[in-house]
């Protein structure tokens, strides 16, 4: 049983909803279940009908929720960051390396690698405070490119880390010829090579126990858009679970349904012939929207992932 | 003066000329090369503040604070009190 579930797909498929309702379901199973919403535009609480924010929440027995956000992550960090540097450096520099961090805050990027750090806190207690964690992710494209963030940065932060040892290589040898051969640790190269460990312990964990579970509604943008999504996420080494198509159209409508149900066909056949491997669920067309925990638990027991 | 001191002066003297023509030119070279390679890692780590987009922004934040005091400890070594520049330094 894989521990860490990502639900993704193009907006407005019902990701959230299905996330909830499997959270639920993992729950209601024993296992101690945490369900995060990574999308800006969160949803999950209105799912839920509650309110939630970046710290989990208990939702329901055996069931934690919480909304994750990028820009609430890389604010406490640069808090941290100022926080810790007013001990390690003189105090007249303070005002330049506020300003630093500010631009570095508005950085682009900063703001998805701040979210995975988040979710990289969360993956953690996987195993010690969670049994479950299922991700409610962002639209496809996001979360393809949060999920690969850890392959993008290593080599970014590797190249970081070899130039400040070479700097420093060249700097001991100078210190040699002049008879100083003061052996200090880098705080520095200590703090490049923490993270490149941390990312590479997030990059291993989502390949080996994490599975992503595409969801789309059976019509043609969302197809290309999972197909899309399919092969970019196994280039990046991620594992993909069973494919979830919402809203199929049962055999025995009639009307103005019975034809969209002839055009959903194709689409389904599309969908089996790419995805039959790892397995498609169907979710029927319900007749009203589902919220709330009780009506969640009760579309969660359909949902074999 | 005697013998040995004498050759000793004349080592001397010539560990001297030896220092200013190879060894001295030699421990520049390294000092500019380990001059370089620090540069250039700040350049890479406070891109921002020249405009240029930085993708590791976010991981490198922690490194932020010790490039600064770098830049600093540097100008104050140059005997410049100030950077000049307010934005980068004081």
């Amino acid at each position: 049983m894989t521990a860490v579930r990502f639900l993704g797909g193009k907006g407005g498929v019902g990701k959230t909803t299905l996330a909830a309702a499997f959270a639920l379901r993992q729950a209601g199973e024993g296992h101690r279940t945490l369900v995060v919403s990574t999308d800006p535009a969160h949803s999950l609480g209105d799912a839920l009908r509650t309110s939630l924010s970046g710290e989990p929440r208990q939702v329901a027995p055996g069931l934690h929720a919480a909304e994750i956000s990028g820009e609430e992550q890389a604010r406490r960090r640069i808090a941290e960051v100022a926080e810790d540097a007013r001990h390690a450096v003189p105090a007249e520099i303070m005002p330049a390396v506020r300003r630093h961090l500010a631009r570095a805050a508005d950085s682009p990027g900063t703001v998805e690698s701040a979210l995975l750090d988040r979710l990289t806190e969360l993956v953690e207690q996987v195993g010690t405070r969670w049994d479950r964690l299922v991700v409610d992710s962002a639209p496809t494209g996001h979360m393809v490119r949060l999920l690969s963030l850890p392959t993008l940065l290593t080599p970014w932060i590797e190249g970081l880390a070899r130039q400040r040892e070479q700097a420093r290589g060249v700097d001991r040898l100078v210190a040699g010829m002049l008879g100083d051969r003061r052996e200090e640790s880098d705080p520095l190269l200590e703090r490049l090579h923490a993270r490149r460990a941390r990312l590479e312990r997030m990059r291993e964990r989502l390949r080996t126990d994490a599975l992503v579970h595409l969801v789309l509604v059976p019509e043609r943008l969302p197809l290309a858009e999972t197909l899309r999504a399919a092969d970019t996420l196994t280039e990046a080494g991620l594992r993909l679970g069973t494919v979830v198509v919402n809203r199929v159209v049962p055999g025995t409508e009639t009307g103005v349904l019975a034809s969209r149900r002839a055009e959903q066909q194709q689409i389904l056949a599309e969908v089996d012939a790419r995805f039959a491997h790892g397995g498609v669920l169907h979710v029927p067309l319900l007749p009203g929207l589902l919220t709330g925990v009780e009506e969640l638990a009760e579309l969660g027991g359909t949902l074999e992932l | 003066m005697s013998l040995t001191s004498r050759l000793a002066a004349a080592w001397r003297r010539l560990e001297r000329g030896h220092d200013q023509l190879f060894v001295a030119r030699w421990r520049q070279g390294v000092r500019r090369e380990a001059r370089r390679q620090q540069d250039t890692l700040r350049a890479l780590v406070l891109l921002e503040s020249l405009g240029v987009d930085n993708p590791v922004a976010y991981e490198t934040l922690e490194a932020i604070p010790y490039l600064v005091a770098d830049v600093h400890a540097w100008h104050r070594r140059m005997g410049q009190e100030s950077f000049g520049d307010a934005g980068v330094c004081c």
